[in-house]
């Protein structure tokens, strides 16, 4: 199965995250208030077409409380992604129970 | 032997013998002999004809033509001769030519006929040359004698330039007379009937029927039938009077020319009737006498007294065409005793095939039946159109079918929008401080990507599709009936590899959809669970967001219902519920279903008139909001609801549905009349007159058409359209009415009668003398309508005598 790498920056300055490797345009998001998963969780259900796995590069301790909560939701997230990606190919399945036996 | 029924007879009364040379310097060419002229008048098939030679019978020819006459085969010699008649005109005296033809075709009375003559002009003392007489010295001559005078009236010895100044004289003495003018062309006809027509009181004009005739006037026998001596190439055309071969026969002609007399060119036009039902054979039955009756390809009519057998007729001539069905069980008779032939069969035979749009067949009664007792449906099953009816009928139900579905829909849509009308639409002001607090929360909103991703409904739309086809290709394919090539059977197995595969394909992407849905609703899940990790405060944003969401979810419920209830609404109130259908019975008359607006009564006034304080300038629409914030109320119900309300427009729209259930019905008439409004004899004169003129048919039978018909509709119409169509048509008719019989004009009369239960059926004609009088013993008022036919110009008061004079 193919990957994708995806690297997560924190941008303090803007109060973006910046989630650069998906295969249209980085996805920001915000976090000067709250903040909403919309934007990324589109752009992966787009990926589910292709099968991809995600693979999230390790990223370096956050102190900020709302910040770790933001990449800790985001690392969930990535982690739904490929359970659904991984789950068993239901096509098999129906093949398997058209065997004469 | 000639027809039993009046038939078209050449008829030649004006030609000369040698004998004309007597009295007229040179007047024929070449040598006269009576068996040349039997010989040029059989050739030319001419039945009736007589010798006129000027101012003299020419007796041998008479002589030796009556003794060798036979009279079945031969023309028949009537007794004529072609006078120099003189009008005395102050100082010089005219004089025109003028046939006398005589009744009573023997050799004793030409003798006696000439006789008489040449005596008169011996009493005169006229040179042979000079012979000329006045007309009041003819009737002198012939005071008591049955004779017809058809004068010249073109341009030469004319009566009409012997008559100049005094033109009128000639016409009533030519009306008196009823006889024919020779040598009028044709150009010149209708001049001359608008003469006459000045000199007959206003109800005899207009009739178009003065006689007019043209003969060879031959003079040469030799090159018969040249006109005058043949010293031109000019050919003759031949007259034709209807009848047989007897003076009667000219008699009725000239009483009645538009429909005894024809030129070649009428002929032809007549004899244009492809086809038309010769006989009928009875032989062997017990209850009808062994006979024979041929029909004329014109008017037939059926005479007799009750039970005589008339209809019986008419019974067997419909069982005996192929494509008419007809109740035969009222007669015990064997049908198989009879036989039928019509023109283009060879031979007589059991069935006789016409097609059926070529016939129109109407028993007794069955005209005003369909009026008086309002069974249009029955006409249209006797036409033969009971599936377009029940069609036509079908598209009534389906109309009402329609308008129920949208009293469903705005019950259904009613419905909808109760559920929410209680509900209450609040945001309260904690709610949107909280909202506007300071502490961020995570969001996440799932719709837009469900929205854009989740194909569930259309893949289990497909799904079905695809299943279904993949359990019955292969029952298509294993089909004996339809006993596949193997070109074909691989055609279908490609197809369900096809298929197959794309059954794969469909699961694949099911498989994926899921996958996305699954993943998207984890989202949320993991969301939520991150949200419980903030403070409380937080987490109160995020209680009251989701209020803020139910509320505009709540919002957009209501409005999405208010839009359905509104499309319901404005879908009954727009409904049209008329409807109009056509069933074509012939070309000529249409049958109509129809549900028309009532008047003033709309779907909308009648949902309105049932609820309390309605709105009657407003849309139902907004009638129905007022139900639902309970502003009005359904009358009669104690609760607004769906249920209630639907059972009230129901109620309200019954008469509607009524109607839709039981479409009116009426004629629709080719001249666009229609049966509307009218009496049931109106429409049955109407239904006749219209089936009557329909152009296409070509045989017609009727069953007394007199019945509920009015007597001036029978003698002002009825008969006029008779006599118009029957040289287009064959036509039969039972009838007791003796207009139709006589003014009809009828070719064939065939009498029924029925001697202590045994049928037969006697053919007359109109010309023969003892036929009328069995005529007018049959008919009520016969006697009367002959008479009056007879008199057709009031001579009376031509002659401007008293009535009692």
């Amino acid at each position: 199965m193919d990957e994708i790498n995806i690297k997560i920056e924190i941008d303090n300055d803007n109060s973006k995250v910046n989630i650069q490797g998906l295969p249209d345009n980085p996805v920001e998001i915000d976090f000067s208030g709250d903040v909403d998963f919309t934007e990324l969780v589109s752009a992966l259900t787009k990926l589910v077409d292709d099968s991809k796995k995600v693979v999230l590069e390790k990223i370096d301790s956050v102190e900020d409380e709302k910040l770790k909560l933001i990449v800790e939701t985001i690392s969930s997230i990535f982690e739904k992604y490929n359970e659904a990606i991984l789950k068993t190919d239901v096509t098999d399945v129906s093949e398997d129970d058209d065997l004469p036996f | 032997m000639g027809k039993k029924y009046s038939d078209w007879l050449k008829i030649d009364l004006h030609i000369h013998t040698d004998w004309s040379k007597k009295t007229k310097e040179n007047d024929y060419k070449g040598n006269f002999s009576i068996p040349t002229l039997k010989q040029k008048l059989t050739q030319n098939g001419v039945q009736i004809f007589s010798l006129t030679d000027h101012n003299i019978i020419n007796i041998d020819a008479y002589k030796e033509y009556y003794e060798a006459y036979n009279e079945e085969t031969d023309p028949l010699l009537l007794i004529g001769v072609e006078l120099d008649i003189v009008v005395k005109s102050g100082a010089t005296d005219k004089t025109y030519h003028s046939l006398l033809i005589f009744n009573n075709p023997c050799i004793e009375y030409a003798k006696d006929i000439s006789q008489r003559l040449e005596d008169k002009y011996t009493e005169l003392s006229i040179a042979e040359k000079e012979r000329q007489l006045t007309i009041a010295e003819i009737v002198t001559i012939f005071p008591e004698d049955d004779f017809f005078f058809i004068p010249h009236a073109g341009n030469t010895k004319s009566i009409v330039g012997a008559h100049k100044g005094s033109i009128e004289d000639a016409q009533k003495m030519v009306l008196l007379m009823q006889s024919a003018f020779e040598k009028v062309p044709e150009k010149a006809r209708q001049k001359y009937n608008e003469g006459f027509d000045k000199v007959l009181v206003e109800k005899f004009q207009n009739k178009d029927d003065h006689a007019y005739i043209e003969f060879t006037d031959n003079h040469n026998i030799e090159k018969y039938p040249c006109p005058n001596k043949g010293d031109d190439d000019r050919t003759h055309d031949f007259y034709y009077v209807k009848g047989g071969k007897n003076f009667e026969t000219l008699r009725l002609a000239f009483i009645d020319p538009k429909s005894r007399i024809k030129s070649t060119s009428g002929i032809n036009e007549i004899n244009k009737i492809s086809n038309f039902i010769e006989g009928i054979i009875f032989e062997g039955d017990t209850m009808l006498m062994d006979n024979k009756v041929s029909f004329s390809p014109h008017l037939n009519v059926l005479i007799g007294g009750r039970s005589s057998g008339k209809s019986l007729m008419m019974t067997i001539l419909g069982d005996k065409i192929d494509s008419i069905t007809i109740d035969k069980s009222r007669y015990r008779i064997n049908y198989d005793k009879i036989k039928i032939k019509t023109k283009l069969d060879s031979n007589y035979s059991n069935v006789a095939s016409l097609q059926k749009d070529d016939i129109i067949f109407i028993t007794q009664g069955q005209i005003v039946k369909y009026f008086e007792e309002r069974k249009l449906s029955d006409l249209a099953n006797e036409s033969s159109k009971s599936e377009e009816y029940k069609f036509a009928k079908s598209k009534f139900t389906e109309h009402k079918r329609s308008l129920e579905a949208l009293v469903d829909e705005l019950k259904s849509s009613f419905q909808s929008c109760e559920e929410n009308a209680s509900k209450r639409y609040v945001l309260h002001c904690s709610t949107i401080d909280s909202i506007l607090n300071k502490n961020f929360i995570l969001t996440f909103d799932s719709n837009p990507i469900l929205d854009d991703t989740d194909n569930s409904k259309q893949i289990e739309e497909t799904k079905k599709i695809v299943e279904s086809l993949n359990k019955d290709v292969p029952l298509f394919r294993d089909s004996k009936i339809l006993e596949f090539q193997e070109e074909e059977k691989k055609v279908i197995a490609d197809f369900i590899d096809l298929v197959n595969s794309k059954r794969e394909v469909l699961q694949k992407k099911e498989d994926r959809n899921s996958r996305k849905v699954s993943f998207v609703n984890s989202v949320t899940e993991v969301i939520e669970e991150k949200n419980k990790q903030l403070n409380a405060e937080a987490q109160q944003k995020t209680e009251s967001k989701k209020l803020r969401q139910k509320l505009l979810s709540d919002c957009s419920t209501i409005f999405s219902n208010s839009v359905n209830l509104k499309s319901a609404c404005d879908n009954l109130e727009t409904f049209d519920y008329s409807l109009t259908q056509e069933v074509e019975i012939n070309q000529s008359v249409k049958l109509v279903l129809e549900v028309e607006d009532l008047v003033g009564q709309t779907i909308k006034s009648s949902i309105l008139d049932g609820i309390n304080n309605c709105e009657n300038e407003k849309s139902i629409y907004l009638n129905s909001l007022g139900l639902l914030s309970s502003a009005k109320s359904i009358k009669n119900y104690d609760t607004i609801n769906a249920e209630n309300l639907e059972k009230k427009i129901r109620r309200q729209l019954k008469e509607i549905f009524d109607k839709l259930d039981d479409p009116k019905d009426y004629l629709k008439y080719s001249d666009g009349e229609t049966s509307k409004k009218n009496s049931p004899g109106y429409n049955s004169e109407k239904y006749l007159e219209i089936i009557l003129k329909n152009s296409k048919s070509k045989v017609v039978f009727i069953d007394q058409p007199e019945d509920n018909l009015g007597n001036k509709f029978i003698s002002e119409n009825l008969v006029e359209m008779i006599r118009e169509i029957k040289f287009q048509k064959q036509i039969f008719l039972v009838t007791h009415n003796p207009s139709i019989v006589v003014y009809g004009d009828s070719e064939n009369v065939i009498i029924a009668s029925n001697d202590d239960g045994r049928i037969s059926y006697k053919q007359v004609v109109l010309e023969n003398e003892d036929s009328q009088k069995d005529i007018c013993h049959i008919l009520d008022g016969g006697e009367y309508i002959f008479d009056m036919r007879a008199k057709k110009y009031n001579i009376r008061r031509i002659l401007k005598e008293p009535q009692n004079g």
